[in-house]
């Protein structure tokens, strides 16, 4: 079961390296923390701990979902000044 | 059992969502990994956690479907950045290194976890009830409730600071 967890993450790794647009960056983001989460509350059953499993599982979730606010926030304002939404125009918010 | 066909359809929908094209596809593909995973804590005992997942992965997918709409993306057939000449020959690579990085992130996840026992316990010794949750999130982790709800408020803050429409006002 480690290993689907892990499995999970590589392949959101992946995602992020393969897609090319911010959303789809997004996604992979969401597959690692998925594989994350299931990787802490299976350490914690597996250690006889499970209750902080999940409560490590839960504040990952959360905080996966304030770093997906924060990618939505980037891409309105990338949207908002080249009307494109690749990670290559990410550049054009230094300025 | 339950779990490693649960498992196995969480996996095949992961893959699913990194790599297909059409992102409308890959979107639902999440959406049914995160249920994927969802169901695998449900196996495993952890039914809290299942129904948070299941409650956040159907709105993750409800906004990515909003937001590819807004963005055009959502009928793209192929992304936009990729030429035609390019496309067959740089996709295979990019996948085949992309696929070379996950596995060799899943290795060194596979390596630090190695020292764990690997099976989960068929009787587990401490049940995981609300109440014992609302205890360990309340008394025991009460600073760290407090900073994640601190940086929820202050992205949705900077979210709406950063995005914030700065072109001229229609009269």
């Amino acid at each position: 079961m480690m290993g689907v967890a892990g499995l999970i993450g590589g392949l959101g790794l992946a995602c992020m390296i393969y897609r090319k647009t911010l959303l789809g960056v997004l996604m992979g983001i969401q597959i690692l923390v998925l594989g994350a989460t299931l990787m802490f509350v299976l350490a914690g059953m597996s250690v006889g701990l499970p209750s902080i499993g999940h409560v490590f599982g839960l504040f990952i979730t959360l905080g996966g979902m304030a770093q997906l606010v924060v990618g939505y926030t980037l891409a309105i304002r990338l949207f908002f000044l080249k009307k494109k939404m690749t990670m290559d125009e990410l550049r054009a918010l230094q300025q | 059992m339950m779990v490693l066909v649960f498992s196995g359809l969480t996996l095949g929908f992961v893959f699913m969502a990194a790599f297909v094209t059409p992102i409308r596809y890959a979107i639902l593909a999440l959406w049914v990994a995160g249920l994927g995973v969802g169901a695998i804590y449900l196996t495993i005992g952890a039914e809290l956690l299942a129904i948070i997942q299941w409650i956040i992965s159907t709105l993750i997918t409800i906004s990515f479907v909003f937001f590819s709409v807004m963005f055009g993306e959502y009928n793209d057939r192929v992304e936009s950045v990729q030429t035609q000449s390019k496309k067959i020959s740089g996709n295979f690579l990019l996948t085949f290194l992309s696929g070379l990085m996950g596995v060799g992130f899943t290795l060194i996840i596979w390596q630090g976890t190695k020292d764990l026992p690997m099976g989960i316990p068929d009787s587990l010794p401490q049940l995981v009830d609300l109440s014992m949750m609302g205890r360990l999130l309340t008394q025991e982790n009460l600073l760290s409730l407090e900073v994640l709800a601190l940086i929820l408020f202050l992205v949705l803050l900077g979210g709406g600071v950063v995005a914030r429409f700065e072109g001229e006002e229609e009269s």
